[in-house]
C-alpha cells in the first residue's frame, strides 16, 4: 500500500502539468466549498457569540411589550424608551438565591453626549450597580472602580474607557478631571480598557460608567433598567433568564402592559441553523457540480493513464500480479491525485476566505470538521471516478497487454 | 521425468465470422531439466504457443499439464498465481519496467508472492549475482545495455525458482555476440537444473538447445520441414 502511494506520487510527479490540470477541477471545487463555508460559518459563529451571553453565560432580561420576541424574532423588535417601575432590592436578592444563578446586575443604559471643555464624545452611557463588574469584568488602567460610598452618597463620579478618554482628553491626563453630562459635572475616578473582546472586526466604542444611584439625576426615576443574569453554565442560561423574568414580573403593577422577558436563544439558534442549512444546500449544489466536472476530468486522465501503461500492466500480470493488485495501484493513484487536489483546494480556500475577510472586513471561521470533511470527500471522488479506469486496467488480458505497442 | 505435457492443443481466433486456426492439435512432452528450442517461420504460431505455455492465454481445446497438474483453470487470479510460482518469462524486448531499478524489477515476482521486503531484497540480489549484474543493481533499464537488460530479465525469470523458463526470442533484439552471452547464461542455468523452453527462428541459436522442434502453420514437427520433404 505504501509502495502504491509512493509509485502514485512518482507517476503524478512524472506528469506535472497534466496532473495539475487534472487536479484543477477538484481544487476549484474544494476551494469554493472551504472559502464559502469559512465565510458563512464565520458570520454565523460571530452572530451566535454576539447573541449569547458574550461568552460568559450572561443573559439580558428586558422590559418590553409582550410580543417583543414574537413572530419577527429579535430582529423585528424595537427597543422602546418607555418608563418602568424601579426594581426592588428584595427581588434581586431573591433571584440571587435561585439555583444556577451565579450573579445578577441591574443597570441603566443610554446614549448621551459628554463634554470636557470643547471636546465632546458620544458614549454608550451606563448607570451600573456594584455587581456589574462581576458579570462584565473590566481592566482598570488608571484610578479605581466605584466604591460603596459612591453608590451610598450619590457621588457624581464616572469611569471612562480609553476611547472616551482620547476623545475628551486628547492631551491625556484625564484622572480627577471633571466632565459634563447633561449639564451635570462628574469627576473621572478611573479609566478602564475594554480590550477583552478579541473579535478582529470589533471596534471599541466610547463608553462611560456612572453609579446607578446617580442616574435619576439625568433621566428621572422611572427610566427602564437593564437586567443581566449570569447562569452557572451555558445549558442553564435560558432557564435562569426565564426564572429571573418571572420573579421580576411578580412585582409589576396590574395595569402594566410590558413585562420582563428574555430572548429565546434556542429558537434564534434554530433560525440561524436553518439559514446555515439553506446555505449548505446551495453550497452543496455548487460543490457537486464543480466536483463532478473535476471528477470526470480525473476519470478521463486515469483512462489515458491506463492506456499508456497497458504494457506495464501486461508485464506485471505476466509476473503474477493479481487483479486487485492492478486495481489497487490505479485506484491509489486516482485517490492520491484527488487528495492532493483536495489539500491544495483546502489551503487555497482558506487563503481566499482570509483574503475576503480582510478586504470585505468580514469574520471568517476555520472549521476543522469542514476541512476534514472536504479532504475525505476529495478522496471519495478519487475512488468514485477512479474505480472505472482501475477496473478496466485490472481486466486487461495479459496477452493483449504485452502485445500492445 | 516428464514435466510438461500438451495433448491435442488447439487455438483459433475468431475474426468476424471466420474461425482462423493458429495452433492445430499440438501434442508435446518436455522433460524436467531439458533445454528445448522451438523453431519456425514468422507467423507460424510460436508466440501463441508460448503464451499458452505461459498461462497468459488459454487454448481453444486440448490439455495442458505441468507435473500432472491441470494448468487450464479458467480463473484469472489462479492463472496469475501459476505464472508467479511456476513460470519464468524472458521476452524479446525485455519487458522491464523503466522506472524501477534492476533490483526492483527483479523483486517484482516476489512482491506478488507476498514475500517480506528483506527476503525479497536478498533473493533478488542473489538472482542478479547469478547473471553477473550485482554491480548494476541500482541502475534503471535505460542506463543498461541491451544484453544487460536481458540479463536483468533473466534474473527476474529465475528469482522465484520457477519450474521452467519460457523465452520468446531472447536474443532477437541483441547482436550476435551479446546473444551468445545470453545463450551461455541459459546453458549455465540449464546445467544447474533449470528447464528452459526457448523460441527462436535462428538456427545457430537453436543449436545450443538439447532438442529442437519445429512449428509450421500451427503444426509441430520433430525435424525441419525441409528434411521431412527430403
Ligand atoms: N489476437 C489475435 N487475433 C487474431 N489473430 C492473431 C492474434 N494473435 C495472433 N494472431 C495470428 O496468429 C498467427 C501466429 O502469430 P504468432 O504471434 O504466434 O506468430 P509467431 O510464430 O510468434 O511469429 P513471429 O516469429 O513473427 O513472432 C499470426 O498469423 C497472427 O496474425
Ligand atoms: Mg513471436
Amino acid at each position: 500500500m505504501l509502495e502504491n502511494i509512493r509509485i502514485s506520487f512518482q507517476s503524478i510527479w512524472g506528469h506535472k502539468l497534466r496532473s495539475s490540470l487534472t487536479m484543477l477541477g477538484v481544487i476549484i471545487g474544494i476551494a469554493a466549498v472551504i472559502a464559502i463555508f469559512a465565510i458563512i460559518q464565520g458570520r454565523s459563529e460571530d452572530l451566535k457569540s454576539n447573541l449569547i451571553g458574550m461568552g460568559n453565560n450572561t443573559i439580558n432580561v428586558v422590559f418590553e411589550e409582550e410580543d417583543m420576541y414574537g413572530e419577527e424574532g429579535m430582529w423585528g423588535g424595537e427597543m422602546s424608551n418607555r418608563s418602568a417601575p424601579p426594581i426592588k432590592q428584595e427581588a434581586i436578592e431573591e433571584i440571587l438565591t435561585y439555583p444556577n444563578v451565579n450573579g445578577m446586575s441591574i443597570y441603566y443604559e443610554g446614549w448621551q453626549e459628554a463634554y470636557h471643555l470643547i471636546n465632546v464624545t458620544h458614549p454608550r452611557l451606563l448607570g451600573i450597580d456594584e455587581r456589574y463588574f462581576d458579570l462584565f469584568p473590566t481592566t482598570m488602567v488608571e484610578g479605581r472602580e466605584f466604591t460603596e460610598s459612591d453608590f451610598a452618597s450619590y457621588n457624581q463620579v464616572a469611569l471612562i474607557n480609553e476611547v472616551a478618554m482620547s476623545e475628551l482628553f486628547p492631551e491625556g491626563d484625564a484622572l480627577h478631571q471633571t466632565i459634563d453630562i447633561g449639564g451635570i459635572p462628574f469627576k473621572v475616578v478611573g479609566i478602564f480598557s475594554d480590550a477583552i473582546e478579541d473579535s478582529d472586526w470589533y471596534y471599541p466604542e466610547s463608553t462611560i460608567y456612572l453609579p446607578t444611584t446617580i442616574w435619576p439625576l439625568l433621566n428621572g426615576f422611572d427610566a427602564p433598567m437593564q437586567v443581566a443574569v449570569q447562569a452557572s453554565s451555558s445549558e442553564t442560561i435560558q432557564e435562569v433568564g426565564t426564572m429571573a423574568a418571572d420573579r421580576l414580573n411578580m412585582d409589576l403593577p396590574p395595569y402594566e402592559t410590558a413585562i420582563y422577558q428574555v430572548a429565546d436563544f434556542e429558537r434564534m439558534m434554530e433560525e440561524i441553523s436553518q439559514y446555515d442549512q439553506a446555505f449548505a444546500f446551495i453550497l452543496g449544489g455548487i460543490a457537486s457540480i464543480s466536483l463532478l466536472v473535476g471528477g470526470i476530468g480525473v476519470m478521463n486522465i486515469m483512462l489515458v493513464s491506463v492506456t499508456e501503461r497497458t504494457r506495464e500492466i501486461g508485464i506485471k500480470k505476466a509476473l503474477g500480479a493479481k487483479r486487485y493488485v492492478i486495481l489497487a495501484q490505479f485506484l491509489t493513484e486516482s485517490v492520491v491525485l484527488t487528495s492532493i487536489g483536495g489539500i491544495i483546494g483546502i489551503l487555497s480556500g482558506l487563503g481566499i476566505a482570509k483574503a475576503i475577510s480582510v478586504f470585505a472586513n468580514m469574520p471568517y471561521f476555520v472549521s476543522v470538521p469542514a476541512i476534514i470533511g472536504s479532504f475525505i470527500f476529495s478522496m471519495f471522488i478519487g475512488i468514485i471516478f477512479g474505480i472505472l479506469p482501475s477496473i478496466k486496467a485490472s481486466k486487461l488480458q495479459p496477452v493483449e497487454a504485452l502485445r500492445y505497442e | 521425468m516428464t514435466m510438461i505435457r500438451l495433448k491435442n492443443l488447439s487455438k483459433s481466433y475468431n475474426l468476424g465470422k471466420e474461425e482462423i486456426p493458429i495452433l492445430k492439435r499440438i501434442s508435446l512432452d518436455v522433460e524436467e531439466g531439458e533445454f528445448l528450442a522451438i523453431m519456425g517461420p514468422s507467423g507460424s504460431g510460436k508466440s501463441t504457443l508460448m503464451n499458452i505455455l505461459g498461462c497468459l492465454d488459454l487454448p481453444s481445446s486440448g490439455d495442458y499439464e505441468l507435473e500432472s497438474m491441470n494448468m487450464l483453470t479458467g480463473h484469472a487470479n489462479k492463472l496469475a498465481e501459476i505464472r508467479n510460482q511456476f513460470i519464468g518469462f524472458v521476452f524479446q524486448s525485455f519487458h522491464l519496467l523503466p522506472r524501477l531499478t534492476a533490483l526492483q524489477n527483479v523483486e517484482l515476482p516476489l512482491i506478488y508472492s507476498g514475500l517480506k521486503k528483506k527476503e525479497r531484497k536478498e533473493r533478488a540480489m542473489d538472482a542478479l549475482k547469478k547473471v553477473g549484474l550485482e554491480d548494476r543493481a541500482s541502475f534503471r533499464p535505460p542506463q543498461l545495455s541491451g544484453g544487460q537488460r536481458q540479463r536483468v530479465a533473466i534474473a527476474r525469470a529465475i528469482v522465484n525458482k520457477p519450474k521452467f523458463i519460457l523465452a520468446d526470442e531472447p536474443t532477437g533484439a541483441l547482436d550476435t555476440k551479446t546473444g551468445e552471452q545470453i545463450l551461455s547464461l541459459f546453458k549455465k542455468l540449464n546445467g544447474e537444473g533449470v528447464t528452459i523452453i526457448m523460441i527462436t527462428h535462428d538456427e545457430e541459436v537453436a543449436k545450443k538447445a538439447d532438442r529442437i522442434i519445429y512449428i509450421r502453420d500451427g503444426e509441430l514437427f520433430k525435424e525441419r520441414s525441409e528434411d521431412v520433404h527430403a
